[in-house]
């Protein structure tokens, strides 16, 4: 095989084995150290991985199969003629392989080479609107069905927002993990950003916290101590007891 | 296996079906298992070693942008490994004629069977790419498998039961969300099937592969392993594309301006239509993310979200490219955005 053909046919066969490959090892390998999570729902993590084995297998087998057998074929040269618009055509077609090309190793690289984050509290800050619809049944604890004591902040955010019996809730104790955000009327909010299936689909939850504001910046992961209290107007909101700066957790979703 | 080794350079080399292709040059399997292997431990050692070397290496959008197009990524590559795995099944493993054989003769009947299909086929709408290929190098016309492209991501089971779980019957929306996608999907197989010269759909890319694959030569497991290259050279580009452009928007298109709209029995829709076409959820929970915005929007836009999102979001319209041309995917947008628009609207007015 000559230099630009064999040259040629590694870059296909990177665009498509290769890329896969390396998402499949960023799979397993976030699974390994339990960080899957950091990416998509708990309850898919065994497909991902068997998919990624599975894939990674046929990954080895298919070395077995000589470069270029894929029949990836150039298109700049042996153009349909010598017709110039055809041509030109094709040097854009080419063009725009090359560029996706690279476009798409550089996301798969990312992903091999950089640490996995989490989404940043300015992203949950923008989305502050959105109010996941996680727990339905909020006045379920009036019949001590729920248990508020596993209650998470998603929990928490949709009790609280849905609840027309808000003084049920008056005194219970809570202890929460998340991140301060600015909430309403200088108020500090404690969020948490929820997830149903992939982080795509993220959207941030909030329980108000009094005496926060201003003492913590905007992202910082703080566990609080305390207990719910239904203000005169109806509204809910946690009075801590006390208030510890943490570092990011491993999870840093609900789901 | 064991005449494998010796076989297959040489049905590679006498039964290249272009000319140009220059015989390769033989490897012998342990040496190349061996590099399979040794490149798969550079990556391993790269995966757990190299990320440490950094702390915060990007600012904190482009950081997100990255997170939620990993997410897609890792989320739909299961997905995209098994509709391969399904079109290297219809592909090599079936009888040639299977497809045709037990599909009825008559289009509109056989058009109406494939939008179930997805009833039966347990793959997502990322899988459903690599199969549907699959099922077009068997001899099926493109506005039929674009029949079941458009069909089956919204008349599934799974995408019933996430539906049903989050809206139960309210409004409708369970009921809509299934006919409206049946009928769309139909529509749409028919207007292509009218089309004059059904091979213009497709890309010069998947025609030639069609040709290729049909003609390959050597052992089913050959081929089957050649199929699973050649679908991933296809699809993988596409599909981290999709995922990046559904990444990108995310942190570059303000949310909360289209969330602003409301409750405008019109806008709220074109509203919601532009939300399904830019974030990219799977059909399968879309159901759960389009509840959260039940209270403020209306059930027709919910309904029109639930329509367009997993029929051509930007991920799926990446992963469509490499198969239909440019043209074609406007055709299908512009027929999808229409009648979801005109079943949302029909609902808000006689709902």
């Amino acid at each position: 095989m000559d230099e630009p053909r064999r040259l040629h046919a590694l870059a296909s066969r990177w665009l498509g084995l290769g890329l896969a490959t390396v998402v499949a090892v960023v799979t397993l390998g976030l699974a390994v150290a339990g960080r899957l999570t950091m990416y998509i729902s708990p309850d898919t993590v065994w497909f991902a991985c068997l998919a990624a084995i599975v894939m990674l297998a046929a990954a080895v087998w298919s070395c077995t199969l000589p470069l270029g057998v894929e029949g990836d074929h150039d298109h700049t040269h042996g153009a349909s003629g010598p017709d110039a618009a055809a041509h030109r055509r094709r040097a854009l077609q080419t063009a725009g392989v090359v560029a996706g090309g690279i476009v798409s190793s550089a996301v798969v690289l990312a992903a091999l080479l950089l640490p996995p984050a989490s989404l940043s509290a300015q992203l949950a800050v923008s989305r502050a609107g959105e109010n996941p619809v996680l727990f339905a049944g909020a006045d379920d604890v009036t019949l001590g069905v729920a248990d508020t004591t596993t209650f998470g902040v998603g929990d928490w955010a949709s009790a609280f927002a849905t609840s027309t019996r808000p003084e049920e809730y008056d005194g219970a104790s809570v202890t929460l993990t998340g991140f301060v955000t600015p909430g309403k009327g200088g108020e500090a909010g404690l969020t948490r950003m929820i997830i149903t299936h992939c982080v795509i689909d993220a959207q941030p939850a909030t329980v108000p916290v009094g005496g926060v504001a201003g003492k913590y910046s905007t992202g910082q992961w703080i566990e609080v101590t305390g207990t719910v209290r239904a203000e005169a107007d109806g509204t809910l909101r946690i009075e801590p007891t006390s208030v510890k700066k943490v570092a990011e957790p491993k999870d840093p979703y609900e789901y | 296996m064991t005449s494998a080794p010796s076989r297959m350079p040489q049905t590679a080399s006498t039964g290249a079906v272009h000319a140009h292709r220059h015989p390769p040059r033989r490897i012998p399997t342990g040496r190349a298992i061996g590099i399979g292997v040794g490149i798969l431990a550079v990556l391993v050692l790269i995966d757990v070693f190299v990320p440490n070397l950094f702390t915060k290496a990007l600012p904190d959008r482009a950081q997100d942008g990255l997170t939620l197009t990993l997410s897609v990524l890792i989320e739909a590559l299961p997905w995209v490994i098994l509709g391969v795995v399904l079109s290297i099944v219809v592909q090599v493993w079936l009888p040639a004629d299977a497809v045709q054989r037990w599909l009825p003769q008559n289009a509109w009947v056989r058009r109406a069977v494939l939008s179930l299909l997805g009833m039966f086929i347990p793959v997502c709408e990322c899988g459903n790419v690599p199969f549907a290929r699959g099922l077009m190098m068997r001899g099926l016309a493109p506005a039929e498998a674009l029949t079941f492209l458009v069909a089956a991501p919204i008349v599934n089971p799974i995408v019933i039961l996430t539906t049903h779980a989050a809206f139960g019957w309210d409004g409708g929306i369970l009921i809509a969300r299934l006919v409206g996608g049946y009928l769309i999907a139909n529509l749409i197989g028919w207007i292509y099937s009218r089309h004059p010269d059904p091979q213009a759909l497709l890309t010069e890319r998947f025609v030639e592969t069609c040709e290729q694959v049909v003609h390959e030569p050597g052992s089913p497991t050959r081929r089957s392993l050649i199929q699973f290259l050649v679908e991933l050279r296809a699809v993988m580009p596409a599909l981290v594309i999709g995922s990046a452009l559904a990444g990108a928007v995310q942190v570059l298109v303000p949310r909360d301006v289209l969330l602003a709209i409301g409750s405008n029995p019109v806008l709220s829709i074109l509203a919601m239509v532009a939300l399904a076409m830019t974030v990219a959820i799977c059909s399968n929970v879309d159901a759960f993310f389009a509840l959260s915005f039940a209270s403020t929007f209306s059930s027709g836009a919910i309904i029109a979200f639930l329509l367009v999102g997993p029929l051509v979001d930007v991920k799926m319209l990446a992963l469509l490219r490499t198969t239909f041309v440019a043209r074609v995917l406007a055709g299908l947008v512009g027929l999808v955005v229409l009648s979801a628009c005109a079943i949302g609207i029909g609902v808000n007015v006689f709902g």
